[in-house]
């Protein structure tokens, strides 16, 4: 960058400043490693100018993810690095109950309104009708989510009446 | 027909060998790492050690010992560790998200589940020369499904002079 003039009062220096623009289309990745996307939109707060959040662009026919700054936990010219795993990625993974059986796989995850805490997942497998594990019946969530063994999740198969 | 016992302990909850051969071994993280191939048992003292697992056509089998099993169950033996054996083949992103290359090999604490150093393939966009770092644990900022570092691309080849 050539010379610049610079008219600053309490703000930080230059130097320690981001170019918004450079960001567009730098990876965004979860605490984990997991590559989430790509930023495709930056938001700034209309009244103090502040950054508010960057939207994911993800793979082909996913749905874009808006994620707010305090998820944020290092930002730079290459990636978006932020402190946590994002909670909607669950969709998808396997559900393992504490005998080691996988009983299905996450259609929906329920949050804590539009945060990252997780409330429990809705569950279901072939012949199953979706059922509901709280987030206290979860022993630990990675590659697949497995269940704390006093929790009883028990299938509800499509000929079982519904009470 | 009823067998007869001549244990002198109570054997009821007792399971077999053939109880275990075949599980599905899951890791702390809900990795499945494979299926339990075979028992060990010490041939002097006579207690159970561990099992061999056969992680899969052309992969080399892992061995874990008793310390590291959580439990064993119906359907898989649970592991109280996440083995770190399976971050080969991650891609290792610095501080900033740099991609740095993906993991080759590791080296470990002996025949512990504890990384010493991790060995990382760079990129061929990154180096022309250079075809292989070596980072030592403490750099290790998280491990999931990649590897996240605690330091800088510049940091790591400071630190490789000193």
């Amino acid at each position: 960058m050539g010379e610049v003039e610079t008219v600053i009062k309490n703000e930080a220096p230059l130097e320690k400043s981001v170019n918004l623009r450079k960001l567009i289309g730098k990876k965004v990745i979860s605490k984990g490693g997991q590559i989430i996307g790509k930023i495709s939109k930056i938001m700034v707060n209309q009244k103090n100018s502040q950054l508010e959040g960057v939207f994911i662009k993800r793979q082909f026919l996913s749905k874009p993810i808006y994620i707010g700054r305090s998820y944020f936990s290092n930002l730079s010219y290459e990636a978006v690095i932020l402190n946590i795993e994002l909670t909607i990625l669950l969709k998808g993974k396997k559900v393992v109950d504490s005998n080691g059986k996988i009983i299905g796989k996450v259609v929906e995850v329920l949050r804590k309104d539009s945060t990252n805490d997780l409330k429990g997942v809705v569950v279901k497998s072939l012949f199953s009708r979706r059922f509901i594990v709280p987030r206290s019946g979860i022993k630990s969530i990675g590659n697949s989510i497995i269940l704390k063994s006093r929790h009883n999740a028990q299938k509800k198969y499509f000929w079982n009446r519904v009470k | 027909m009823h067998k007869r016992n001549i244990s002198g302990i109570e054997l009821s909850n007792a399971i077999s060998s053939e109880d275990i051969l075949g599980k599905d071994v899951i890791d702390l993280n809900g990795t499945f790492i494979g299926v339990v191939e075979r028992v060990m048992i010490d041939p002097k003292k006579l207690i159970f050690m561990g099992i061999s697992v056969d992680k899969g056509f052309l992969k080399r089998g892992l061995t874990i010992g008793r310390n590291y099993i959580d439990r064993i169950s119906t359907h898989a033996v649970f592991l109280k560790i996440k083995v770190t054996y399976e971050i080969k083949g991650k891609i290792v992103f610095d501080k900033d998200g740099t991609n740095l290359g993906t993991v080759s090999s590791i080296d470990l604490h002996g025949v512990r589940n504890e990384i010493k150093f991790i060995h990382v393939r760079i990129s061929r966009f990154h180096s022309l020369f250079k075809r292989e770092l070596v980072i030592p644990s403490e750099y290790i900022e998280s491990i999931g499904e990649n590897v996240i570092l605690n330091v800088k691309k510049e940091q790591l080849t400071k630190i490789k002079e000193e």
